[in-house]
C-alpha cells in the first residue's frame, strides 16, 4: 500500500470500522473450487503432472467436472495478481474439460514463460530482466480451473527452474541440495467440546466446537532459498496452513497454521454449529510451496 | 505621563526583637507628576523614611532626599495616603519605620486620556531611500487610511489595540500588505521600504512574495488569520489546503495536489530550504510551530525562474522575525500534541528562539479504538523542533541560523493463528535541516542573501506480511546553496540574479515485490495484499543540480513583462547499473542533463483596479533516488519536464474584496511510469514514456479582513490525465478532482472569533473491479481489474466550525478554542473496501462529529 495513504489522520479512529460483508469466506454456500492438488507439486518443465480438482458445494462434496487449461500469458511486471488478466479471457491452451482430474504435459518453455530464464540477448540488444521468485524462491505455471457455477480458479504448478543472478558454485550447491515439494498429508480431522471428543454423527447444535487437523512429523520440509544479494543458499521449512470450510454453521478464524519456526504438527479452529442437518466439514492443508492435502468429514446435527 | 512607583528596600527599625513578616503595601497613592517637570521630561527618585503604627497606617512620613523640590511634596503628598499590612516582629504586630523610594519616570508619551498617535511610520522609495508622498496606507481591517506628507510620513490616531492589516498603495507604488500589532499604551514606529510601480510586477507580487522591506522600532507581528480558519486546530500552515488550486488529499494523507501534479512534484521551501514535506505523516500537523511563520504563500504553477526542480506547485514558508526585546514564549495542548515555542532577545543584536512539539495522540486512541482500526488508518506518533538564532551585523544586514526537524514513527504488530496473516509494520521518516542565512540591504537600495544549507532525510518502510516482505529505507545527505542578489539597474529595469545549487546522496535499500508500494497510476485496491514475488536491491545515487538564474522586470505601458531564465545542469550518478552479481564488481553510471528554462509573464493593465496576465515557464524534475534501482527502478532515468501556462484576471471590487479566475494548462513528458512488459530490458523496470496533462480554471472570491471579518469562496473545475506508454490509452490522474468548492469564513467578536469551513469535492478516482477469481495455492481472491480510475468515490460534502475565545492580560494571553469538524455528521466515504471476493463493495467513511478543544498560552 502506498505509504501516503496508509498514513491516517485523525480521529477517524474512534468510529472508523471494518464494513461488515456477512457470512465469513469459509461458509460454503455456492459451488466452489477448495483446492486442486498437483502431483507431484513441483516439476521441470517437460514433466508430467496428475491434477485433481477438490469442490464442495450447500450440500457437501462436489464430484468436479472441470475444465483444464494451461495459462499461456505471462503477467506483467506491473501485475499484482498471480496470474495474467488475458488468461481469465481466453489466452490458454486447453488440457481437458469435464473431468474431474487428468493428466497434463507442462510446457518445454514453461521457465522462459513463467520463470526466472530469459530469451538469448539479441545483438546490441541489451539482456531481458529475469522474472522475481516468490519467498520460497519459486515459480509456477498457472493453470485455469472452471468448475461448472463456480468462481473462476487459477491452480499454480510449482516449476523447477535454474536459478537467475547465482554464481555456478552456488548453482551447483543448489541443485545438490534443494528437495523437491511434496504434497503434505493429514493425519486426523476431529471434533472436540471441552476437551472431549465430538461424534461427527451426532454434533451438538449452536454450539463452539473445536476442529483440530494433525500432520505427520516431517510434513514441514526443509528448503534452501538462494539468496541474490549474498550469492549464499538460506535454510529455510515449510510453513503450513489450514484452510477450513463448512456447509452449515460458521467458522470466524478461516485460516490457521505454523510458521517456519514453529514445529507443531497441528492446527486448531472453532467451529460453531449450525442448528440443525447433515453437512460437511473440510480441512485444506497448503505448504508454503504449493503443496496441497485435503480431509474433509461429514457430520449430522440432529 | 505614568507615574512609576518602585520599593527599593525595606529597612525596617524595630525597637527590639526581629522582624518576622516585613509590612505589605495594600493601597498605592499615585503622586502628581509636577506640571514643569514633565513638560521638561524630567525624571527623579526620591528617598523617604515613613513610620507605620501596629496597625499598618502611616503616622509621619520623612523627606531623606529629592532632586526637586515639587517631587518631595508631591512624593510626600501620595505617601501619606497609602496604607500598608502591619509588619511583625517576632510574630506579633509592631511598629516599624522603612525606606522608601518613589521614582518619577516617564516611559512613554503616550496619555491616557484624549487621542493619540499610536502607529506612525514613514515610507521610503527602497532603492533611493528617498521619502514617497501620496502613499495611501490603509489599516484595512479598520478601514482607516492615511496619506504620507512630502517627507513620507504617515500616522494614525487611536489606532485600535490588536492585529492589523496595513496596505500601502500609491499611483506610483507596488501595492504591498504587511501585519502590524499594536500594543495597549505604546506607540508603534515603523519605517517601510517600497518599490515603485513598473506595470505588471504588481501583478506578480499579488501572487508571489510581497516586496515590502520593513524595518521596525518595535517588536511582535503576529499574523492570527490564518490559524482562524476551522479545521486547521490553530496550525497556520494547514491552510494551505484550503487555497485555490489545491485538490482535497485522501483522508488523512496530508499530501498537496496542486494543479492536478502529483504530490512529490510539489515542492515545499522553508526559507529557502526545501524539505520533503509540509506536513507530518497523516497531515495532521505541519512540521514548523505557527509560532514561527511569518508567512505562507502557495504558487500552484508557471511560477519564476527562482525555483526549480519540480513539475507541480510551490509552497514557500517564511520564518518570522524573532521580536528585538524581552523573553515571549507560548504553550499549545490539545487532543493532538503539545507543542512550545520560546523567544528571548539577548542583547541588542541576538535574538534566539526554539519550539518543539509531540503528539500522543496514538497512545491517547490506543485505548478506546479496536485494533483492526489500524488496518485503515495507522496513527503515527510525530514530533517536531525548531531553533533561529539571527545576530544584527550592521543596519540592515543580519546573519541567521536556522535548524528544525521532523520525526514521524508508526510501528504495529498483529497476531495471528495463519502465519500468513502475521503482519509485522514500521513506517520512520526523519528530517533535519541547518542552514545558515546572510542577508544585507544596500546603500542602493539592492538586496542580496545567501544560504548554504545541509540536510538530512531518513525513511524506513518496513511491511512483513507472513513471510513476504516489502521494505525500503532510504538515508540521504542533502547540502546545498541559494543566493540572490536584486537591484534596479535603471529606471525601468530590476534584475535579479541567483543560484540555487543541491545536491543529494542517497543509499536505498528494497526488498518485495516491485509492485508494492504502489505508484500513481497502479491498480491500487485498499487492503489487497501485497504481491509475493520479491526482489532485494540495494543502491546509491547523487543527483546535483546546479542552476543559475536570471529575472528582468520591465515595464512597458499598459503592459509590462517578468522574464527570466533558469539554466543549469542536473549530474544524476549511479552506484550501479546492473543487478547485483556475486563476482562482477559493480559499475555505476552518470549522466548530466543540461536545462535551460525560460519562463515570463506579460501583464496587460488598463483599469487600476483589473489586470490580465498570461504566464508560462518550462520544468524540470530529477528522478527521485528510489527510482534508480537496477532492480525495482532504472538506473538511467533522466530528468522529468512540463510545460505550464495560465491566464490569470485580477479584478479589485473594493480595496479589501478581489475576484480572481485562473485559466491553467499543464502538459508533462518524459514521465516516470511502470514498463508494461512481462521481462523488460534489464535496469528498465521503469522508463520515461510517460505523459501526462492537467487544465482547468478556478475561482477565487476573496474578502480580506475588514472589520474583523475575512473569508473566501473558491472553486476550481478542472481535468488531469496521464498516459503510462504510448501505446496506452489515456487515464485519469490518481488525485483528479473535478469539483473542489471551499468556503471559508471567520469573524471576531467582543473576543470571540467564530468561524466556518465549507468544502464540496468530487471523489477520487479509483480503478474498477468487474469479478474476482479464486487463487487456490493462496485461498484467495484476486479482482479482475477494470478500466484505470474509471469510477470516483462519492463525493466529499463537510461543514466545519470554531469558535475560539483569547482571554488577555497583562502581556499574556490564554487562547481556548473549539474545533468541530464535520458539524452535520456527514458520512463521507474515504475508501472502497471489499468483501474477500470481490462480490461485495463498501465505503470506509471518514470523520464523524468530532470536537477537538485546546488551550493556547502566550507571554
Amino acid at each position: 500500500m502506498n505509504s501516503e495513504r496508509r498514513w491516517l489522520a485523525v480521529l477517524v479512529l474512534v468510529t472508523a470500522c471494518r464494513p461488515d460483508f456477512g457470512l465469513p469466506v469459509s461458509v460454503v454456500t455456492s459451488p466452489r473450487v477448495l483446492a486442486v492438488i498437483a502431483e507431484p507439486p513441483e516439476l521441470r518443465p517437460g514433466e508430467q503432472v496428475h491434477l485433481r480438482t477438490v469442490a464442495g458445494g450447500p450440500d457437501g462434496p462436489l464430484d468436479p467436472r472441470a475444465d483444464y487449461a494451461f495459462c499461456t500469458s505471462p503477467r506483467p511486471l506491473v501485475e499484482s495478481n498471480v496470474v495474467n488478466a488475458d488468461c481469465l479471457a481466453g489466452a490458454t491452451s486447453l488440457i481437458a474439460t469435464a473431468v474431474e482430474s487428468t493428466d497434463a504435459t507442462v510446457a518445454a518453455d514453461a521457465c522462459l514463460e513463467f520463470g526466472p530464464d530469459t530469451p538469448a540477448q539479441q545483438p546490441g540488444q541489451p539482456p531481458l530482466r529475469p522474472r522475481d521468485p516468490d519467498v520460497t524462491g519459486g515459480f509456477y505455471a498457472p493453470v485455469e480451473v472452471s468448475v461448472p457455477g463456480a468462481t473462476e480458479a487459477i491452480a499454480l504448478v510449482r516449476l523447477r527452474c535454474n536459478l537467475a543472478h547465482a554464481s555456478a558454485q552456488a548453482a551447483v550447491a543448489f541443485a545438490a541440495r534443494y528437495l523437491p515439494n511434496t504434497n503434505p498429508s493429514l493425519s486426523t480431522l476431529t471434533l472436540e467440546r471441552d476437551g472431549h471428543p465430538v461424534d461427527p454423527a451426532s454434533v451438538p447444535a449452536s454450539t463452539e466446537v473445536t476442529l483440530s487437523v494433525t500432520w505427520p512429523e516431517g510434513t514441514a520440509e526443509p528448503f534452501v532459498v538462494h539468496d541474490a544479494q549474498s550469492d549464499a543458499l538460506v535454510d529455510h521449512r515449510e510453513a503450513l496452513r489450514v484452510s477450513w470450510f463448512t456447509t452449515g454453521g460458521e467458522i470466524p478464524v478461516v485460516t490457521t497454521g505454523r510458521g517456519e519456526d514453529d514445529a507443531t504438527t497441528n492446527s486448531s479452529t472453532t467451529w460453531q454449529t449450525p442448528t440443525s442437518g447433515r453437512g460437511t466439514v473440510w480441512a485444506v492443508l497448503r505448504d508454503s510451496r504449493g503443496g496441497v492435502a485435503v480431509r474433509s468429514l461429514d457430520f449430522v446435527v440432529p | 505621563m505614568l507615574l512609576f512607583a518602585l520599593i527599593t528596600a525595606l529597612a525596617a527599625d524595630p525597637p527590639t526583637g526581629e522582624v518576622t513578616k516585613p509590612p505589605a503595601l495594600l493601597t498605592f497613592v499615585e503622586a502628581e507628576y509636577p506640571a514643569e517637570a514633565a513638560a521638561q521630561n524630567v525624571t527623579g527618585t526620591v528617598t523617604v523614611t515613613i513610620d507605620l503604627d501596629e496597625t499598618g497606617h502611616v503616622e509621619s512620613v520623612t523627606l531623606v532626599d529629592s532632586p526637586r523640590p515639587d517631587f518631595g511634596a508631591a512624593a510626600l503628598a501620595a505617601i501619606k495616603r497609602f496604607v500598608f499590612l502591619p509588619a511583625e516582629v517576632d510574630g506579633h504586630p509592631a511598629p516599624v519605620t522603612l525606606t522608601y523610594r518613589y521614582e518619577f519616570k516617564v516611559l512613554t508619551k503616550v496619555v491616557k486620556l484624549g487621542p493619540q498617535v499610536n502607529f506612525e511610520g514613514t515610507v521610503l522609495e527602497r532603492f533611493k531611500k528617498t521619502p514617497l508622498a501620496n502613499v495611501t496606507v490603509t489599516v484595512v481591517d479598520v478601514a482607516r487610511t492615511a496619506t504620507t506628507d512630502a517627507a513620507g510620513h504617515f500616522e494614525f490616531i487611536d489606532l485600535p489595540v490588536g492585529a492589523h492589516t496595513v496596505r500601502l498603495t500609491g499611483e506610483k507604488l507596488v501595492e504591498v500588505s504587511t501585519d502590524e500589532t499594536i500594543e495597549p499604551e505604546q506607540k508603534r514606529t515603523v519605517k517601510y521600504r517600497v518599490e515603485e510601480k513598473q506595470e505588471g510586477v504588481d501583478i506578480e507580487v499579488t501572487v508571489r512574495a510581497s516586496r515590502l522591506k520593513k524595518e521596525s522600532v518595535q517588536t511582535a507581528i503576529r499574523t492570527e488569520e490564518a490559524r482562524r480558519v476551522p479545521g486547521t486546530q490553530g496550525d497556520t500552515l494547514k491552510v494551505v489546503q484550503n487555497l485555490p488550486g489545491v485538490a482535497r488529499s485522501s483522508f488523512g494523507s496530508g499530501q498537496l495536489v496542486v494543479w492536478g501534479s502529483a504530490p512529490r512534484e510539489t515542492r515545499v521551501l522553508i526559507d529557502g530550504v526545501e524539505v520533503p514535506s509540509l506536513y507530518h505523516a497523516g497531515g495532521l500537523r505541519s512540521v514548523v510551530s505557527s509560532d514561527l511563520v511569518k508567512g505562507i504563500e502557495l504558487l500552484p504553477g508557471a511560477y519564476g525562474p527562482e525555483y526549480g526542480r519540480g513539475l507541480g506547485g510551490l509552497v514557500r514558508v517564511e520564518t518570522r522575525a524573532l521580536p528585538e526585546r524581552g523573553v515571549h514564549g507560548s504553550v499549545q495542548v490539545d487532543v493532538l500534541d503539545a507543542s512550545a515555542t520560546l523567544t528571548a532577545a539577548l542583547g541588542d543584536r541576538v535574538r534566539v528562539a526554539a519550539s518543539g512539539r509531540y503528539s500522543y495522540l496514538d497512545r491517547l486512541l490506543a485505548g478506546v479504538v479496536a485494533p483492526d482500526v489500524a488496518d485503515f488508518f495507522p496513527i503515527p506518533r510525530y514530533s517536531d523542533y525548531q531553533a533561529k538564532v539571527t545576530l544584527a551585523l550592521r543596519k540592515d544586514e543580519e546573519l541567521g541560523l536556522l535548524f528544525l526537524g521532523a520525526h514521524d514513527d508508526y510501528r504495529r504488530q498483529v497476531p495471528a493463528s495463519d502465519p500468513t496473516l502475521v503482519k509485522s509494520e514500521q513506517s520512520t521518516q526523519h528530517m533535519h535541516r541547518l542552514a545558515l542565512r546572510y542577508s544585507r540591504l544596500l546603500e542602493d537600495g539592492a538586496s542580496f542573501f545567501v544560504t548554504p544549507f545541509i540536510g538530512f532525510d531518513s525513511n524506513l518502510t518496513h511491511l512483513q506480511s507472513g513471510a513476504v516482505p516489502s521494505n525500503q529505507s532510504t538515508d540521504a545527505v542533502k547540502p546545498g546553496l541559494r543566493a540572490q542578489y536584486r537591484s534596479k539597474v535603471e529606471p525601468w529595469l530590476v534584475l535579479t540574479l541567483g543560484t540555487d545549487v543541491l545536491s543529494t546522496s542517497a543509499k536505498v535499500s528494497r526488498s518485495g515485490s516491485i509492485t508494492t508500494p504502489p505508484r500513481e497510476g497502479d491498480a491500487y485496491i485498499f487492503g489487497r495484499s501485497p504481491g509475493d514475488d520479491v526482489a532485494t536491491d540495494s543502491w546509491t545515487t547523487q543527483v546535483s543540480d546546479v542552476s543559475v538564474y536570471a529575472l528582468a522586470e520591465i515595464p512597458l505601458g499598459v503592459f509590462s513583462i517578468t522574464g527570466g531564465v533558469r539554466a543549469g545542469a542536473s549530474v544524476i550518478d549511479v552506484g550501479r547499473l546492473q543487478p547485483k552479481e556475486v563476482g562482477v564488481p559493480a559499475i555505476g553510471g552518470s549522466s548530466v542533463n543540461w536545462t535551460v528554462d525560460p519562463r515570463a509573464s506579460v501583464a496587460f493593465r488598463p483599469f487600476k483596479r483589473w489586470s490580465l496576465t498570461a504566464s508560462a515557464g518550462l520544468y524540470h524534475q530529477a528522478p527521485d533516488p528510489e527510482d534508480l534501482s537496477a532492480v525495482f527502478g532504472n538506473p538511467t532515468l533522466g530528468l522529468q519536464q512540463s510545460v505550464h501556462t495560465s491566464l490569470a484576471s485580477n479584478l479589485k471590487l473594493t480595496g479589501t474584496l478581489g475576484l480572481d479566475v485562473v485559466g491553467f494548462y499543464k502538459y508533462s513528458s518524459n514521465l516516470v511510469s511502470r514498463s508494461s512488459l512481462s521481462t523488460p530490458p534489464v535496469g528498465q523496470a521503469l522508463n520515461q514514456n510517460g505523459t501526462g496533462q492537467a487544465y482547468g480554471v478556478q475561482v477565487l472570491l476573496r474578502q480580506e479582513l475588514f472589520e474583523n471579518f475575512f473569508g473566501w469562496v473558491t472553486y476550481s473545475l478542472s481535468r488531469s490525465t496521464r498516459r503510462d506508454q504510448p501505446d496506452q490509452p489515456e487515464r485519469l490522474f490518481d488525485y483528479d478532482q473535478t469539483h473542489v468548492l471551499g468556503v471559508v469564513a471567520s469573524y471576531e467578536w467582543r473576543g470571540f472569533t467564530f468561524g466556518v469551513r465549507f468544502r464540496w469535492t468530487s471523489g477520487l478516482p479509483r480503478v474498477a473491479v468487474n469479478g474476482a477469481f479464486y487463487d487456490v495455492r493462496d485461498d484467495t481472491w484476486q479482482p479482475l481489474l477494470g478500466a484505470r480510475n474509471a469510477i470516483r468515490l462519492p463525493d466529499f460534502v463537510q461543514l466545519d466550525a470554531r469558535v475560539e475565545k483569547r482571554f488577555a492580560f497583562k502581556g499574556q494571553s490564554l487562547d481556548v478554542f473549539l474545533d468541530v469538524q464535520n458539524v452535520w455528521n456527514q458520512r463521507n466515504p474515504e475508501e472502497i473496501v471489499y468483501s474477500p471476493d470481490y462480490s461485495t463493495r463498501r465505503y470506509i467513511t471518514g470523520l464523524p462529529v468530532l470536537a477537538v478543544l485546546g488551550v493556547k498560552y502566550e507571554f
